[in-house]
């Protein structure tokens, strides 16, 4: 028994390490990654009835929350798959889906009695039930992208202008889609100080896409001939609001100074159930090393100036036009049910 | 491409194979100084809070990120605490990726970083390339990369020892230290060191016209601050052991490049591009890195990214304010800037706190100002104390009122007395200074060391041990609290540890005295006179000797010409020494003399193979004279003694002497006398150009 619990000591440590270490590329790998890190764990681990799975699931999930408190991915798939449990739990407990969520009425959340739930019998087909949907959700994650670019072009007509900033794979997927049968421009700005933007037009560029590198200040000029913008985002908050790469609300303002429709795409995975003003505010932002910002070289500037590099931009809901997500597409007014299907509200808080 | 590896020797070719898998550091947990005293009496640097985690952890969690798999830690003073502490962290846990094996050793066995390499290499645990780095150094560079550079350079230069990383700051850059000041001379295509020399206090240098003769482009370079990491191949072991007298990483890179056309080893370069290392070598450089962390230049090793079990994430809000859980506020209390405060410390009304760190479990009263302060653990300050650029260490009890001086530091334990005021760049410790004078007895030791500070605080004010550091290089911490104020240069007035590396550049000193104003070769010429000394008595071979004068050589670093002046001197007041009493003026100074000089013919010639070294030793021969009159009335007979044995040309004698001698006093004297001499060559010259006629 120790060494089971070694093992999965060693599974997290390694998982904690890459984490530490930026091993993962992009937020659809960590995702696939924590939740294969899951499987694995919820599949080795000793445990009797749901809740003991439930309450060891929190606590190394929490662990993770810690580690990289901006990686708001973590915590949603600790979720999912503590909604995973809750689900099969209460259909094998049942006999049938509890099928509520889609149904519930305002009134009916009000006087939810979660409480009442017990979930601390023992079934022996839980386990497998539980692995089984994890595997469909793992598919799920996989072909995300894919499903977000199959939209591409409901979203993007020909001869249009698009805009974005940064480097999003998700966005490159979207354009590249778009771009096999439909014949559009991109300007992509270059989002100082990490420049992120030039990948993605050169990416773009050898994709055979004609592409226009601006640079981040140049945003509000180009904006007036722009038809759309479409970005990608690091989460999206419970609100409708965005966690998005540095310069993202410089350019949803000039898009809705311009009325121009601002598309947001966003996999459900990067749903997250926190709001902006939530208690650990600080956890939100991340600032990096003002390395990029101005070189440590710097002699007597670098005692004598404070430099500040953040990564994250929020962007209030209202300025968002649309998300297209992996399900379809969907108003930042409908986040919160999306949510409410996602994640169990007594999850929310970790 | 594995055969440009083997191809040196067969076995340790295949063993850099294996060694591939395995990435190993050594990490030195000692600075084998005392700069941080007397803090650091009863605790290791290596453990020593730098804002909020120990030094140690910033050193592993760099190595961890870097994908180190294998990390010796070599720890010296304090070792039980280092291994304790290790054992009960998260680094020690079997699941950590990275292995830990912690190596100890007695501080008298040990007390330079030579000795420990040395100590490693006995223990034979270092196979392939290994990363070398210091316990107290802060860094977010990926090393990996590096090290495959090392690799790949070792495919086109087999002799590479050791890739040495460092780091461009520019003059008055706060994380260049005033002790550290170095010029490397580079060749730019390749990074090859050519030359390195310590430069702080020199207002000159001077370069070996060779490597400019030798190396098409080079780089000098004075903007770079040595990090203390570097990538080693594994024959950097035996090297230290080989050569005791390296003791220094400075040692070992000048070792290296004198013996290059020997050996054929290289050091090579890195210059850093955009990541951060530093190391924590002094007080101030203290204050520096920590600024430097909070500033997030050390990103991801940065107060709200790490976290252990014991120690709960900081959170960081506006202008780079970290607070630990815990934490209280009193009303209209201000952290202004780059404020790091620790868990469950308490902070009273309207206190005033910038720049500064304040550990966990502190109580802080009403109306206290701290600026550049460092305050660690458990640490109590009432109300109305000020407190500007200081350090204060665990469980310090400031009552109401103190006021610190820029610069103070406190050693754990101390307590000050109500309106103490203490003047600037005090050390304080909490117990008497042991005197370990024997002639101080104790009532004497009453009446210099009362509490000193004031009545009712444990407070003595610490003197540095002078016999080891000399006073002045403490200058360099108490620059700290000026060095805020200002940046302007206050450098010139430290000086040196324990090697001064001056070079070539004091030769032209050398002519003054007729004993050299260098402290390195003034050493070397009692090593030398002692050496010679008993070589005449116990009648020893020359060849020995010569082994014997070029061990000394190295081990104080003199330059050839100082060599080759310096055992001519030696020779010379040989006799006088022996006997006791100077010369006689007589022929009986002769007579003495000759003896010694016959004997050493083997080790004269040694030194005096070509022309400028004969030049340098009659410089030498008539600097001698200048300086000792009574000496002067045999150096004709010298000169035709060692003409007569064929140690010194012709040539070079008469070149010597058609050149004005440096001391115009000698005009008079020395040339004088050896006027006669120099007739009877010049004549015996003609003649002999006649016959060939």
């Amino acid at each position: 028994m120790p060494s089971l619990e070694s093992e999965i000591e060693g599974i997290i440590e390694t998982f904690t390490n890459n984490l530490k270490q930026r091993k993962f590329k992009g937020s659809r790998d960590l995702a696939l990654n924590s939740v294969q890190l899951w499987k694995k764990i919820i599949g080795q681990m000793k445990w009797q009835n749901a809740r003991e799975l439930m309450d060891k699931i929190k606590e190394i999930g929490k662990d993770f929350q810690e580690t990289s408190p901006s990686e708001t991915v973590i915590g949603n798939m600790t979720r999912r798959m503590l909604k995973i449990v809750r689900d099969e739990y209460a259909m094998l407990q049942k006999g049938k889906q509890e099928d509520s969520d889609l149904q519930e009425s305002l009134q009916k959340i009000l006087t939810a009695d979660e409480v009442d739930v017990d979930y601390s019998k023992n079934i022996p087909l839980l386990k497998p039930a539980i692995m089984e949907h994890i595997g469909e959700f793992l598919i799920e994650l996989e072909s995300s992208e894919i499903d977000i670019s199959a939209q591409a072009l409901e979203h993007i007509h020909a001869n249009e202008i698009i805009m974005t900033i940064g480097y999003s794979k998700t966005v490159f997927a979207f354009l590249k889609t778009a771009a096999k049968d439909r014949a559009f421009q991109v300007i992509v700005a270059e989002c100082a100080p990490f420049y992120h933007g030039h990948k993605l037009a050169a990416d773009l560029a050898e994709a055979q896409i004609s592409t226009t590198l601006i640079p981040d200040s140049a945003i509000f000029a180009m904006m007036a001939r722009v038809n759309k913008v479409i970005i990608g985002t690091h989460s999206v908050m419970a609100n409708g609001g965005l966690k998005a790469v540095c310069g993202t609300h410089t350019l949803a303002l000039a898009a809705k100074h311009y009325s121009v429709p601002f598309v947001v795409c966003a996999p459900m995975f990067k749903l997250c159930p926190e709001y902006v003003c939530s208690l650990d505010q600080d956890g939100f932002n991340q600032f990096a090393s003002p390395e990029e910002v101005l070189s440590n070289d710097e002699g007597m500037l670098v005692s004598r100036v404070n430099v500040y590099n953040p990564i994250f931009d929020y962007v209030p809901p209202e300025l968002v036009t649309l998300f297209i997500s992996n399900t379809g597409g969907n108003a930042p007014s409908y986040i919160y049910r999306l949510l409410s299907e996602l994640y169990h509200s007594l999850d929310v808080q970790l | 491409m594995s055969k440009a590896v083997k191809s040196g020797t067969a076995k340790p070719g295949s063993e850099v194979v294996k060694q591939e898998d395995v990435i190993v550091a050594i990490l030195i947990a000692d600075s084998f100084s005392i700069r941080f005293a007397p803090v650091t009496d009863l605790k290791p640097k290596a453990l020593l809070p730098l804002v909020n985690r120990p030094m140690i952890d910033y050193a592993l969690e760099s190595l961890l990120l870097s994908g180190v798999q294998k990390t010796f830690v070599y720890c010296v003073a304090h070792a039980d605490q280092i291994r304790l502490y290790l054992r009960e962290s998260k680094w020690m846990r079997s699941a950590s990726p990275m292995s830990i094996e912690v190596i100890s050793q007695s501080s008298d066995d040990c007390r330079s970083l030579g000795d420990s390499l040395r100590d490693i290499d006995g223990k034979s645990l270092i196979r392939g390339d290994f990363i070398l780095m210091s316990a107290d150094v802060i860094s977010n560079v990926q090393l990996i990369p590096i090290l495959e550079e090392h690799r790949e350079k070792r495919k086109t230069d087999k002799g590479i020892v050791m890739t040495h990383i460092f780091k461009k700051s520019f003059l008055g850059h706060r994380s260049r230290s005033a002790e550290e000041e170095l010029v490397l001379a580079i060749n730019p295509t390749n990074g090859r060191i050519l030359n390195y020399q310590q430069s702080k206090n020199l207002k000159k240098l001077s370069f070996p016209l060779e490597m400019f003769k030798e190396h098409g482009l080079v780089d000098l370079r004075y903007d770079l601050v040595d990090t203390h990491i570097s990538i080693c191949s594994p024959v950097v072991l035996p090297l230290f052991s080989d050569n005791f007298d390296y003791q220094t990483w400075g040692d070992f890179v000048r070792g290296i490049l004198i013996n290059e056309e020997i050996l054929n080893n290289t050091i090579y370069c890195h210059q850093l591009e955009g990541s951060y290392a530093a190391r924590v070598s002094n007080i101030s450089m203290y204050d520096a890195v920590s600024k430097d962390i909070i500033q997030r230049w050390t990103f991801p090793l940065v107060p709200d990214l790490n976290r252990s079990e014991e120690t709960p994430r900081h959170t960081l809000s506006r202008h780079n304010v970290y607070k630990q859980p815990g934490v209280t506020l009193g009303k209209e209390s201000v952290l202004e800037v780059d404020v790091v405060v620790g868990e469950n410390s308490e902070i009273g009304e309207q206190t005033y706190v910038t720049q500064s760190v304040i550990g966990k479990r502190c109580k802080i009263g009403n109306n206290v100002r701290i600026s550049n302060a460092y305050i660690w653990d458990d640490v109590i300050i009432e109300d109305e104390c000020c407190i500007e650029v200081a350090l204060i260490a665990d469980g310090v009890c400031l009552k109401k009122g103190v006021q610190l001086g820029h610069g103070c530091v406190l050693g754990p334990g101390v307590k000050l007395a109500p309106g103490t005021k203490i003047p600037a760049n005090t050390r304080l410790m909490a117990s008497p200074p042991k005197s370990e004078n024997e002639f101080e007895i104790s009532d004497e030791e009453e009446e210099n060391l009362p509490a000193p500070v004031s009545a009712d605080s444990i407070g003595y004010v610490y003197h540095r041990p002078i016999e080891e550091d000399s006073d002045v290089e403490s200058l360099v911490d108490e620059l700290w609290g000026l060095e805020i104020e200002d940046d302007t240069e206050s450098e010139e007035d430290d000086e040196d540890e324990a090697d001064n590396d001056e070079d070539e550049d004091h030769e032209e000193d050398l002519e003054v005295g007729d004993l050299p104003e260098d402290m390195n070769a003034r050493s070397f010429y009692n090593e030398v006179l002692e050496s010679l000394q008993r070589g005449y008595e116990e009648k020893i071979k020359g060849d020995n000797l010569v082994l014997e004068i070029n061990s000394s050589k190295y081990a104080y670093n003199v330059t050839m010409k100082e060599v080759n002046m310096l055992v001519i001197k030696a020779m010379l007041s040989l006799p006088s020494v022996m006997t006791k009493k100077g010369g006689s003026g007589t022929n009986d100074d002769w007579a003495a003399l000759r003896p010694i000089l016959q004997h050493f013919l083997p080790v004269l010639r040694n030194y005096l193979k070509n022309n400028q070294s004969m030049l340098d030793s009659l410089e030498a021969l008539e600097e001698y004279g200048v300086n000792n009159p009574k000496f002067a009335k045999i150096t004709c007979k010298v000169l035709h003694y060692l003409y007569g044995e064929d140690v010194l040309h012709e040539e070079a004698i008469l070149e010597w002497h058609a050149n004005p001698p440096n001391d115009p006093s000698a005009m008079t004297t020395i040339r004088k006398i050896v006027e006669p001499f120099i007739t009877w060559l010049e004549e015996a010259e003609e003649e002999s150009s006649d016959e060939s006629d």
